[in-house]
């Protein structure tokens, strides 16, 4: 079954960033623009893996992450969270709520897509 | 320049956190200006400015991103895999320029909060600018910013020089001179004087020139 990945950021350039880093890899890739939004499509389609920005007007990651916790069907979903800021703020916070990992921006793509792999399988679409 | 004793050194954060995030996320190197005096005036190329607000309880301050539209463009098209007019579309330009000045920021935060002055960053805001071409250089550097004068709504200079480190005071976190309008640069009654200091870095990047200007009002004198 092909893995979907939700990608939630409220930059566009991010989202298509991402579609494009995992177009030729066998996966599905859903997007959502803030934590309400994602929160809906994560409730709906239950994905394998969700990519989350910590910062977002509407709703931030932290407060999707916490509500995500709080719903039994999203609460050991896996979670890569995005973060400009890599203060260690931050990063406690999202030890705390129990993050699968997290990725600084700007990053090297190799280093998510390697952090991705880590959590569900990337195969390419050639090999497939 | 020598920054203010004690209080972290915003001209090297700032030259730091910006190459690094055109190098790691742009596989782009550039070559840092030390002196703005020549800046090419006669490109006068559309710029795109992007800002972040940090706030902390010991600091408080903006981070200010300057871009060639051509230069924003670019990087939509590097980072996207867009081409052609999808990577002139103005929407994902703002876009892009502010999530870069979003990770300038990010990277300005940590290094600040490495420094013992903690802040949370700001939703990126971006405005746009046609570049007044100058007589001469001159002119723009020692007039209230001539060459961010805008075509449109007008914006009231509020600095008379970019010289960066030397510790001044303030009573309101500052902003850059274009993001202010007229009437709101007024202090508020019975708020106390801090510390302010403001850098500006200037690179040299895949032939466009890119300005960072980082301000910060520190709550410690």
């Amino acid at each position: 079954m092909t893995p979907r990945i939700l990608s939630i950021d409220d930059s566009k350039t991010i989202r298509l960033l991402l579609a494009r880093l995992f177009r030729p890899f066998a996966c599905e890739l859903l997007e959502a623009a803030n934590g309400e939004e994602g929160l809906a499509i994560a409730s709906r389609e239950n994905p394998d893996l969700i990519i989350l920005d910590y910062n977002m007007p509407v709703m931030d990651g932290i407060t999707m992450l916490r509500k995500m916790r709080e719903e039994p069907g999203l609460r050991r979903t896996p979670v890569i969270m995005l973060t400009a800021d890599s203060g260690l703020q931050s990063l406690a916070t999202v030890a705390r709520l129990g993050v699968r990992d997290y990725v600084t921006k700007p990053f090297r793509e190799e280093e998510l897509l390697g952090k991705v792999g880590r959590i569900i399988p990337l195969i390419s679409r050639v090999e497939q | 320049m020598t920054p203010a004793s004690n209080k972290p050194d915003l001209h090297s954060i700032g030259e730091t956190a910006f190459t690094e995030v055109l190098g790691t996320l742009l596989s782009l190197s550039a070559t840092v200006r030390e002196s703005a005096n020549d800046r090419p005036v006669s490109a006068a190329p559309d710029e795109i400015s992007s800002s972040v607000l940090l706030t902390g309880q010991r600091i408080s301050g903006s981070v200010h991103l300057r871009l060639p539209l051509t230069f924003v463009a670019y990087a939509v098209r590097r980072l996207t895999g867009l081409d052609g007019d999808a990577g002139n579309a103005s929407e994902l330009q703002d876009d892009a320029a502010g999530e870069l000045a979003n990770m300038v920021a990010g990277r300005v935060a940590s290094q600040l909060a490495a420094h013992a002055y903690p802040c949370k960053l700001g939703t990126p805001s971006v405005s746009r600018s046609a570049r007044l071409a100058t007589k001469n250089q001159k002119e723009a550097a020692h007039g209230a910013h001539p060459e961010t004068a805008t075509a449109g709504p007008r914006t009231v200079p509020v600095r008379s020089s970019i010289g960066g480190g030397e510790a001044r005071e303030c009573s309101t976190p500052p902003r850059p001179s274009d993001v202010l309008r007229a009437g709101t640069a007024r202090a508020p009654v019975g708020v106390s004087r801090h510390a302010l200091a403001h850098e500006r870095t200037d690179l040299i990047c895949e032939g466009h020139w890119l300005s960072l200007e980082i301000q910060c009002c520190y709550a410690d004198p």
